[in-house]
């Protein structure tokens, strides 16, 4: 047994059960405490994943999340993330086993983000903050720990992406001019929530001369319509994260959140017959394929509006969803 | 200080599944197509599909499509094989 706390952290990864990065060894009050911020029994069942024969219970989301490093008062958003994550709507097998290597991205609304300190301001996307990276991290330990998701194994990525070791935001709910993400989404704007959502893709895009909202969402609109993507060829759900200056071009505008998206919608698109000579869509090019579009979703409601990010700076994102059709994942909201 | 390992993973269940009793001999089978999605895994069914029907006069009774790749078979789809069909035949994979 190691007597040394960098023998224990050494001996976590001889059992296969970091991430590459160090874990923070469990310990029975580390893991109690952990317990008893979420209100959970030890081998209380949180959820499951029939498709692959997996009972989630409470002590190993537990287990998972003190090794990412988490304080215990981050456990009830984890325990709603790992609901989200077992929803059949979500079909985890599906995105975690893919060799499109998809992120699970965490969505945070509601008091809870602000009262734990989940960065949705600068840099949130990036490293730096405690609740960010240690609750994503939480839930890709789960996955590759207790839900069999091994690189290798039951993770077939090609490629994957820095967005698979931890993805975990909140929306800035107070710079937002219109009704928050969870709100949209059917809940109280009191209640917080998770809304968890496999992403393929994160594209930052730079406008820093439009003043006005069309030419900044035209750009936006043809950073989610490239013909790379999943998204052109599936048009499932489509995030853009609004940002900083960015969002206070189109707050002077007076613009409306559907507004936004019916504009985004209208430009998101490529033609059949550009598809066809990159080859996403089979066949050769046919009278009326020119003039024939296809959108990179297939309503305006589809593309999903989240107010988050620095307020300094002309940049927003894009996270285009994994999925090579429409009925193959859809993003889940839990009540925290 | 507490120096034991907890162990995080969850130990899979193994699930027994008896393979379905092999047909004594192939012609005039019913057969059933179930394609997962993906690009293509409907023709090479169907392409398949023609060459036991030349050589050993099978029938088609009909394809189903998966939700997705990543999706199991729905219980009603896996009735429909048993009521229609003799064998069925399932793409897979990329």
């Amino acid at each position: 047994m190691p007597q040394d706390p960098a023998d224990l952290i050494e001996a976590y990864y001889q059992k296969g059960w970091t991430d590459g990065f160090p874990v923070v060894p469990p310990s029975a009050k580390s893991l109690s405490a952990m317990l008893a911020a979420g209100g959970l029994q030890q081998d209380q069942v949180i959820s499951d994943i029939p498709t692959r024969n997996l009972v989630i219970t409470a002590d190993k989301i537990a287990l998972n999340a003190v090794m990412a490093g988490c304080l215990p008062e981050y456990m009830p958003i984890i325990i709603s993330a790992v609901r989200g994550l077992c929803h059949p709507d979500f079909n985890y097998h599906g995105m975690a086993t893919s060799t499109g290597g998809a992120a699970l991205a965490i969505i945070v609304n509601g008091p809870i983000a602000e009262e734990i300190g989940i960065n949705s301001e600068e840099n949130l996307f990036g490293p730096g903050n405690r609740a960010n990276m240690t609750i994503g991290r939480a839930l890709r330990l789960l996955m590759m720990n207790s839900l069999n998701t091994k690189p290798g194994a039951l993770d077939r990525s090609t490629i994957g992406h820095p967005g698979k070791i931890s993805f975990c935001f909140a929306e800035n709910e107070k710079q937002s001019p219109w009704e928050p993400f969870h709100v949209e989404r059917g809940f109280a704007r009191e209640e917080s929530t998770t809304t968890v959502f496999a992403t393929q893709d994160i594209i930052q895009a730079y406008n820093q001369l439009a003043q006005t909202p069309e030419p900044l969402l035209a750009g936006l609109a043809d950073a989610i319509a490239n013909m790379g993507s999943m998204n052109i060829i599936s048009q499932q759900d489509v995030v853009v994260v609004l940002a900083g200056e960015h969002l206070k071009v189109i707050i002077k505008a007076g613009w409306s959140k559907e507004e936004v998206k019916q504009y985004l919608f209208d430009h998101a698109k490529q033609t059949v017959a550009d598809l066809k000579r990159v080859k996403r869509i089979a066949g050769s090019v046919e009278p009326g394929d020119e003039t024939t579009w296809r959108h990179v979703v297939q309503q305006p409601e589809d593309i999903k509006i989240v107010c988050a990010g620095g307020a300094v700076g002309t940049f927003s994102a894009c996270l285009l969803s994994w999925g090579g059709s429409r009925s193959a994942t859809s993003m889940v909201t839990t009540k925290i | 200080m507490d120096l034991t390992l907890f162990d995080p993973t969850i130990p899979v269940q193994p699930e027994s599944i008896d393979y379905a009793p092999r047909p004594k001999r192939l012609n005039n089978l019913k057969v059933m197509l179930v394609e997962n999605s993906k690009y293509n895994s409907k023709t090479i069914l169907l392409k398949l599909f023609q060459h036991l029907e030349s050589r050993f006069q099978m029938q088609l009774a009909g394809v189903i499509r998966k939700q997705s790749a990543g999706h199991a078979i729905t219980d009603p789809d896996i009735e429909a094989c048993i009521k229609t069909a003799d064998i069925a035949i399932a793409g897979i994979g990329d």
